[in-house]
């Protein structure tokens, strides 16, 4: 047999192993009469239908172009609880959606930009105190504004380059990644918005320290984060998005002679787009309640809780499916003629005869695509700027 | 099958749904000995055709005329679509439906003698740098070379597949896109 079958027999074996799949598993799932012909293929000794490695890269969630191309070394994907059952497919659907994007970026020259800075420090010595500093921190460099969760996505994708994916996983399963392939938050699109927003700041914590959580993951061969690692990124998540000033601030607002009333504790939750808990908490951490128990039982309130359920309707806003760069940057390849129409299709999970129905939900007309293709290039020319003569400067 | 039917083709996934939205499959299925790459036969389930003016959806049952024989299926080996894939640099990604069906159009004696019809840029100008330019046509042409001549929406027209041919044929000059 080729060079190449054996090539690719490795890749698909690679991809089994990583899935955590074993040979007679897939081969029942692919439809072949026998284990052997799967065993074969990936020992490189046997040629199947182009349909049949399909169906194989579908199993294993991976896209065909990928097993006919050089191998990437596997992400590591850092899970904040990962999820009892299913964990393996979720995950190679996670690293799917990346390495889609990574190969779009490639096919418009570009790589995965990764503009987000780098906290490397020893975890297991860091405080919460320095975790609220970091927090701080990045809150400023992004200029999040006084509600830091309703512009917290935007500020991440535009300045930072993380992109965000919202898919099908078990509430509380969220993940990030980084690396060659770029830097990716997966948040469960199941989730309140609120919920969302907080794993997103707490995935940025990750992130921000991957390098040293990496280190320290390596020792454990683990891709679960330490219980330490786990509250600082927690601690982190609530310092960014209630930052301790600001919340105190509108606490006095909304209170008289200090107190605070049930339904202004909660309206100030909402307004703040966080869960009531994480504000309740955090006025803990703030030393507005320092007793636990008492904030224990404050949480356990019927009426708080009550008033917490009647405020969530109609705040429930779902997340486009995909993040609207990558549907950018796919769209721009296949104007480019270098992402085939059918390619796009596929990427952005729709029939063709809907494609233009799914663009326009991000706000694309492809009926432009008409009209630009007969469009006129217009020469121009550069130079340096001359002082003088800046209409601007003369007025 | 009683007629002649003189051209054979390898179509590609957008022709089979602009033709059943033009009303012309049957017709068309009739003049010709039309096949379908495997992978596109694959992803019927994703097909549909759409009235334009009303938006409203017809299922397209492909297996149907699979199975009475109005439609062939052909299939490439992995080997065949890897040789073909690897042809192109990183800077070009089509459709596997795509990449067969230019498989079986290089490298499969039994399609010597095909023409490839698609609605796709990328795969029409992929179709060129393999050397295919001569055996791409649009569905606009092969319907009239029929007389089943129509008004056909723009990615279906002459204009449309001479333009990416002519950009297939810039790539082959400049090098772009091909391996190296």
């Amino acid at each position: 047999m080729s060079q190449e079958i054996q090539d690719i027999g490795a890749r698909i074996k690679a991809a089994r192993e990583a899935a955590g799949m074993k040979q007679e598993e897939l081969a029942r799932a692919v439809g072949f009469a026998s284990r052997q012909i799967l065993s074969d293929l990936e020992r490189g000794v046997r040629d199947v239908k182009a349909s049949e490695a399909a169906r194989i890269a579908r199993l294993l969630h991976l896209d065909l172009s990928s097993l006919l191309s050089e191998p990437q070394a596997k992400p590591r994907v850092l899970w904040r609880a990962k999820p009892s059952a299913g964990a393996g497919p979720i995950e190679a659907i996670f690293l799917q959606w990346c390495d889609r994007q990574r190969r779009v970026l490639r096919l418009l020259d570009q790589k995965p930009p990764d503009q987000l800075p780098s906290y490397d420090r020893d975890l297991a010595q860091m405080t919460y105190a320095d975790s609220d500093r970091l927090a701080r921190q990045v809150g400023r460099s992004l200029d999040l504004g006084a509600r830091p969760a309703r512009t917290l996505c935007d500020a991440l994708e535009s300045q930072f380059d993380v992109t965000i994916w919202y898919l099908d996983t078990p509430p509380g399963c969220a993940a990030c990644t980084r690396g060659a392939h770029g830097v990716s938050i997966l948040v469960p699109c199941s989730e309140a918005p609120w919920r969302r927003c907080f794993d997103i700041a707490h995935e940025l914590f990750h992130l921000l320290t991957w390098a040293a959580a990496e280190r320290d993951m390596s020792v454990d061969g683990t891709s679960t984060p330490s219980k330490h690692m786990e509250q600082l990124a927690n601690a982190f998540a609530a310092s960014l998005l209630l930052p301790g000033e600001l919340v105190l601030r509108v606490l006095e607002e909304r209170s008289s002679a200090r107190r605070v009333k049930l339904a202004e504790l909660v309206a100030m939750a909402r307004d703040f787009s966080v869960a009531l808990d994480t504000l309740v908490w955090r006025l803990h951490n703030l030393g507005c309640w320092p007793d636990r128990a008492a904030v224990d039982d404050l949480l356990c309130n019927p009426r708080l809780r009550e008033l917490d359920r009647a405020s969530q309707v109609g705040e429930w806003s779902q997340p486009t499916h995909l993040p609207e760069r990558f549907v950018q940057s796919a769209y721009a390849a296949t104007l480019r003629g270098r992402l085939s129409r059918t390619k796009l299709a596929t990427y952005l999970q729709c029939s063709l005869p809907d494609l233009p129905a799914c663009l326009a939900t991000y706000g694309i007309d492809e009926g432009l695509a008409e009209l630009t293709s007969q469009d006129i290039a217009l020469e121009f020319q550069t130079g340096d700027l001359d002082p003088i003569a800046m209409p601007c400067e003369q007025a | 099958m009683s007629k002649r039917r003189p051209h054979c083709l390898i179509l590609d996934a957008g022709p089979i749904i602009g033709l059943h939205e033009l009303g012309a499959w049957k017709a068309f299925v009739e003049r010709y000995e039309v096949v379908v790459p495997q992978l596109v036969l694959d992803d019927e389930a994703l097909f549909h055709s759409k009235d334009a003016a009303t938006g409203h959806s017809e299922p397209i049952d492909l297996a149907a005329d699979v199975g009475a024989g109005r439609v062939l299926v052909a299939a490439a080996s992995l080997t065949a679509i890897f040789r073909v894939a690897t042809r192109f640099s990183d800077a070009i990604e089509l459709h596997d439906g795509e990449l067969e069906a230019l498989a079986l159009l290089t490298q499969d004696e039994s399609y010597v003698g095909h023409v490839f019809c698609s609605a796709d840029g990328a795969a029409i100008e992929g179709a060129c740098m393999l050397g295919l330019t001569d055996r791409c046509m649009s569905l606009e042409e092969l319907l009239g070379m029929v007389g089943l001549g129509r008004q056909v929406s723009w990615r279906f027209t002459k204009g449309f597949t001479e333009r990416h041919k002519y950009e297939g044929g810039e790539r082959v000059v400049t090098g772009f896109g091909f391996a190296d």
